[in-house]
């Protein structure tokens, strides 16, 4: 740069020289020969003082050495103007501004910068503050247990005091409830702390009175220079004064304060004056510079309390965790209890038929249960009876159906069929069956109906039809003749009046099935006499039955004989008595059901 | 900022009552017989800055050599408060003026003349107000009763302390 600066310079000088060496200039007028001999003269007298001037403006000029230049000096310059609070003032908005913008960038750098700082500070906060509600459930739990809490109980709410106040005053062995460091000559309040929870007057107006008694007890009373007044008591309140050269520490204590608070306030005086000696002295009515000693007047808020207050009473605690205890494990019991009631409810509706559960909740010792119900099934809430549970803490939510289980499907035939006397009814599997006699009527409108029945597929009838029943009556029957004859004797009227009546019975039966039945009558002799003869005459037997059987005629029915001889006896012994009962008449019954006459 | 400040005077020339509107104290008036002193306290702004002033009301005795000029320590500023229809007590601020600045010399004042309502009865004689104000002196007329000047006596006070 200097090289430059000096050819720069050395050109004109040269080129003067050049002129004046070589052809002279064609109009060489005085004045010109004059002004470059100035130039000449110039650059030989002061030529190296232009050469660095040059160079020093090239310097200023240039950024980059600039910069350099200036990084040199420019911690030299903050550590000495630190103290300046011009120069904080003036960063600070920039300080401000490089936070704002490094923290919208990513504001992980600041914070892992700040973590050892703000991790401690946390956490102590969080001890203090767990601290301070220990402290104070410590001394409830205390308290609470005695005639002395009733008594302070009722202390409070006569004077309108909370009872941890009243609490407080009467466990206390002594506060520091409020300190003011007072500047000494005026009487100013420069700093004022106040025990939490405890109340002072205008602390500014306050410090003046101090003051002004404490002058007024020195001029009263002619104490010699350098004493003051250095407490005063009224009741179980007092103020300690601790006077330093320019200030005054006055705390304000309730209860004996012991010797040892006099010590901590010298201290602090002491501690004070040596922070903050020249702004005391100098002092004009500016407070800034004193919150620098407000955590040495923090410190000396002092809480002591009564040792017998403090002294734990394990008897206390022992009746409280048991208590708590006693209360934890009834607690748990019950709840237990119910839990055992409700799964002995939900066990007890998903055994009983026709109910089927579909969601349970609890909530807040209430229970509900949703769930489907058959209108045949038990009414689920005289099951919660047997189970403990009051009725009133299970609420039932229950949709209708019809459950397929045998007894529901039964019970709905049952209402629906309504069946006869003896007449039973079962299912399973999709059939639906009655056993016992039942009518045909009956049974025709069961085989309608059942179907629709949810569950049944298939009716089926197992027991013998009323046909079939009144078949069996006739079949019975024994229309008794004389030896050798075929004439129908009176006395067997009878048995043909009932015959005629099972026929009428039995055409009527038929007639609701749309059935028919053919009736053969069959004429039997004993077995004496010879097969020619008792031949014609079991035929003539059949016959003579038929006459009067077959008036009036029966639709649906059809008479026919047949003579059979001895080849059917009625019994087969070969007494007189076995014979009489084997000269008859018998009938039997073959029914042809609809299907079959097609 | 806060200041101290002092009111002078003899006695019954109606301090108390004169600021007694515009300032706000914790102390009832017993004290002033018994310690010699009431604190009062006012806020004033002035040249931008909130300016707590703490009012030290000094008992006002004739026999001003009887008057706690003790309270007077590290006060920027004082009043001097005459009664205007009793001569007797500009005598008294005057000599209580000259204690005064033996105790907090250079501090700002100003002579309030108290009863201006009263003015046709006056015997403080406006030409020797009119000297003290040639020496420089702030003279205010001042009434209790109307409140006349008393909140200019305090900004005027203010801002003469932080100019000092």
């Amino acid at each position: 740069m200097a090289e430059v600066a000096v050819g720069r310079d050395d050109v004109p000088a040269h080129g003067e020289a050049e002129r004046h060496a070589g052809a002279p200039p064609p109009d060489p007028t005085p004045d010109a020969s004059a002004e470059g001999q100035f130039a000449e003269l110039r650059s030989l007298l002061v030529g190296p003082e232009r050469r660095d001037l040059d160079a020093l403006r090239d310097h200023v000029h240039d950024g980059a050495v600039l910069t350099r230049e200036v990084s040199h000096v420019l911690p030299e310059a903050f550590a000495r103007r630190g103290q300046d609070p011009l120069l904080a003032r003036s960063l600070a908005p920039m300080v401000e501004d490089a936070i704002t913008s490094s923290v919208r960038r990513d504001p992980k750098p600041l914070a892992d910068a700040l973590f050892p700082v703000m991790g401690p500070a946390i956490r102590k906060a969080i001890e203090h503050m767990l601290a301070s509600m220990m402290e104070s459930f410590n001394r409830t739990v205390e308290q609470s247990l005695s005639w002395r809490a009733l008594r302070w109980r009722w202390t409070a709410w006569r004077t309108g005091r909370s009872f941890a106040e009243v609490v407080l005053l009467n466990t206390l062995k002594y506060r520091v409830e409020q300190v003011f460091l007072i500047h000494g000559e005026s009487g100013l309040l420069l700093q004022h702390v106040t025990a939490p929870g405890a109340t002072g007057q205008d602390a500014d107006q306050v410090s003046a009175m101090l003051t002004a008694i404490a002058d007024f007890v020195k001029d009263s009373f002619q104490v010699g220079s350098g004493e003051h007044l250095d407490a005063f008591r009224v009741g179980d309140l007092s103020v300690t004064v601790e006077q330093g050269p320019y200030a005054v520490l006055a705390g304000v204590v309730r209860g004996a304060a012991p010797p040892d608070l006099r010590q901590s306030f010298r201290e602090a005086v002491e501690s004070i004056h040596l922070l903050l000696g020249t702004e005391l002295k100098d002092y004009a009515g500016d407070n800034t510079p004193f919150s620098a000693a407000r955590p040495r007047l923090d410190a000396l808020l002092v809480t002591q309390l009564r040792d017998d207050a403090q002294r734990v009473p394990y008897w206390r605690w022992a009746i409280v965790s048991a208590l708590v205890l006693a209360g934890l494990g009834a607690w748990a019991f019950l709840g237990w209890r119910d839990r055992q009631r409700w799964a002995t409810y939900l066990d007890r509706l998903a055994r009983e038929p026709g109910l089927v559960v579909l969601s349970t909740a609890s909530t807040n010792g209430r229970y509900v249960v949703h769930g489907l119900r058959d209108p045949l099934a038990i009414e689920p809430a005289t099951l919660i009876d047997g189970s403990g549970l009051a009725r009133d803490r299970v609420e039932g939510v229950w949709e209708p159906f019809e459950a397929q289980q045998p007894e529901f499907v039964t019970r709905r035939a049952m209402a629906l069929l309504h069946p006869p006397p003896g007449v039973s009814l079962a299912y399973r599997d999709g059939v639906l069956s009655a056993t016992g006699p039942a009518s045909d009527r009956w049974l025709v409108d069961a085989e309608r109906l059942a179907p629709a029945l949810t569950g049944v597929l298939r009716f089926d009838y197992a027991g013998p039809t009323a046909a079939a029943q009144i078949s069996r009556k006739l079949e019975a029957l024994s229309i008794l003749f004389p030896k050798g004859h075929a004439e129908i004797l009176p006395e067997q009227t009878g048995t043909l009046t009932t015959a005629a009546s099972l026929l009428t019975q039995l055409a009527d039966a038929l007639r609701i099935r749309g059935a028919r039945a053919q009736v053969e009558v069959r004429g039997h002799t004993d077995s004496d006499g010879s097969d020619e003869a008792n031949g014609p005459l079991g035929t003539a037997r059949a016959d003579a039955v038929k006459r009067i059987l077959s008036v009036p005629p029966l639709d649906g029915i059809t008479l026919v004989t047949h003579g059979v001889g001895p080849a059917e006896p009625a019994t087969s012994g070969t007494t007189e008595h076995d014979k009489v009962l084997n000269r008859r008449a018998s009938l039997h019954v073959s029914i042809i059901e609809p299907e079959s006459l097609h | 900022m806060q200041k101290k400040i002092c009111l002078l005077g003899g006695f019954g020339v109606g301090k108390t009552s004169l600021v007694s509107r515009y300032v706000h104290s914790i102390f009832s008036d017993k004290y002033m017989t018994s310690v010699g002193v009431k604190i009062e306290k006012k806020s004033v702004h002035v040249k931008g800055t909130d300016v707590d002033l703490v009012i030290w009301d000094i008992y006002g005795q004739d026999d001003f050599q009887k008057v706690r000029m003790s309270y007077l320590r590290g006060a920027s500023g004082y009043f001097l408060v005459v009664d205007g229809t009793r001569a007797a007590t500009l005598d008294t601020a005057l000599a209580l003026h000259d204690s005064a600045q033996q105790v907090v010399p250079g501090a700002a004042f100003t002579l309030l003349v108290n009863k201006a309502d009263l003015v046709s009865q006056w015997e403080v004689r406006e030409d020797v107000l009119e000297r003290l104000r040639t020496k420089g002196w702030r003279v205010l007329k001042t009434s209790a009763k109307t409140g006349d000047e008393v909140d200019q006596a305090f900004l005027g006070l203010a801002r003469a302390m932080l100019e000092t």
